[in-house]
């Protein structure tokens, strides 16, 4: 209150009124300061010599003396660097918050990039197991093995011909996936 | 009407609550956050021409803009902001190259940047983005949430909100939908961007996933798979399907994923 109402007074002289309604003003809400709050603090100021009190047309006119001006200017330099302070702490947790946001970001990222290759793997790996290359090969050699002496009857030959492509469909069929 | 010329870093705490700001900037890092006390201007930094501040019947203008028509060299024109405002503010937001962090608003954020890195926390408002190059990180987001880029990478990181509408060309989109609301739509477009969407454990979503050549993986075997000449899809229905999954893209792989239970 006391820094308040040397700024007030730093741009010239005010009368006691003035002085209430523009602390009113500037403060807002549904703070009015009171005439009981005000003048005491004045009087105090004038006690200190930092502010003068002067009666003119009926009304007391309060203005700063040289002392309340050097005073005003030294806390003025106070605030201005109480507020570079508080907005480079301000910056830096705003900086923080962007680091934080995109650290998280790319967490996210590498999380679910790791787990769509790992289900592409699962997909991938079934039909290329060991066991049904194993299946595959013993077919060979007995289809080999069954097939060798001689061209086989013509009805045989039709038979086989709609068995292995009824096999290669089911196959095309398994292998296909939601990718082909 | 009140209105500043700044020329070196200044505080300034406006006398009006805003209900609408517009900042305009071309680079350098801007903050805007909400805050329930007094709206204040900071800037801690600025090279180039003065940065405008107008305020007038509640709306707040902060602009730092070339001074020639020609645009070039947007490193000589740049400005550190930080802005508070009431939660209720509108906010729209353009930059050139400066990026942008914005935090704890509860209404509409429009933001425009070239290729300015946009990082958004806790927002509750409808939100649309558009960059070029620039990368959007988004999280705790919960309302609508509409992104654009071209080759900027777009991640949603916790969004709880009922719906997200995500186009790129070549960005990529990573989307953790888990607490999304179950009736919650997401719809993405892609040409050649990858697309990863986490679902909830037990989803909720009607699905359909196409994509000319991109490769499409799924956690979920309820999920239809079918090939066709030209396209691929893979489409069904999860849960009671009350919301919506509909992704779409040329080339881009998409992979819709399960909350890990393991």
């Amino acid at each position: 209150m006391r820094l308040y109402l040397l700024s007030l007074l730093g741009d010239g002289e005010l009368h006691g009124y003035q002085i209430i309604r523009t602390l009113k003003e500037r403060v807002g809400g549904d703070y009015t300061p009171s005439a009981g709050t005000v003048y005491p603090r004045l009087r105090q100021l004038e006690r200190e010599g930092l502010v003068r009190a002067r009666e003119a047309a009926g009304r007391i006119f309060y203005q700063l003396t040289v002392a309340g001006e050097a005073a005003l200017l030294e806390q003025a330099t106070e605030i201005q660097e109480l507020e570079s302070e508080v907005s480079r702490i301000a910056h830096e947790m705003a900086t923080q918050l962007r680091s934080e946001v995109h650290d998280s970001a790319r967490e996210l990222r590498e999380e679910l990039r790791a787990q769509s290759q790992a289900l592409r793997r699962r997909e991938a790996g079934a039909p290329f197991s060991g066991e049904l290359h194993q299946q595959l090969a013993r077919f060979t050699s007995e289809w080999t093995r069954l097939v060798a002496p001689g061209t086989p009857p013509a009805q045989a030959r039709a038979a086989l011909t709609t068995a292995i492509e009824a096999a290669l469909t089911q196959l095309r069929r398994v292998l296909a996936g939601p990718n082909s | 009407m009140a209105e500043w010329e700044i020329e070196s870093p200044e505080t300034i705490q406006f006398e009006e609550s805003p209900s609408d700001l517009l900042v305009h900037l071309v680079g350098g890092d801007l903050n805007v956050k909400a805050s329930d006390g007094p709206a204040t201007l900071e800037i801690r930094q600025i090279v180039g021409p003065m940065v405008r501040v107008r305020l007038e019947g509640g709306k707040l203008e902060v602009r730092q803009e070339h001074p020639s028509f020609w645009r070039t060299d947007t490193t000589r024109v740049s400005a550190s902001v930080t802005l508070s405002v009431p939660p209720g503010c509108r906010v729209q937001i353009d930059t050139v190259s400066a990026s942008v962090l914005a935090e704890g608003l509860n209404a509409e954020l429009a933001l425009k940047t070239v290729s300015g890195e946009a990082t958004l926390e806790s927002l509750r408002g409808p939100v649309t983005a558009a960059t070029v190059s620039g990368a959007v990180a988004s999280r705790g987001q919960s309302g609508k949430f509409r992104g654009e880029t071209v080759s900027g990478g777009v991640t949603l990181d916790a969004f709880g909100g009922s719906s997200v509408r995500l186009q790129t060309v070549s960005g990529e989109v990573v989307a953790d939908l888990k607490q999304a609301d179950p009736d919650s739509s997401a719809e993405v477009e892609t040409v050649s961007g990858a697309v990863y969407l986490r679902l909830a454990a037990s989803p909720s979503q009607k699905v359909r996933v196409e994509s000319i050549s991109g490769h499409l993986t799924s956690a979920f075997p309820a999920l239809r798979a079918e090939s066709g000449p030209g396209s691929r899809t893979l489409k069904g229905l999860l849960g009671e399907g009350r919301g919506k999954v509909k992704v779409s893209t040329v080339s881009g792989s998409v992979s819709l994923l399960a909350e890990a239970s393991d």
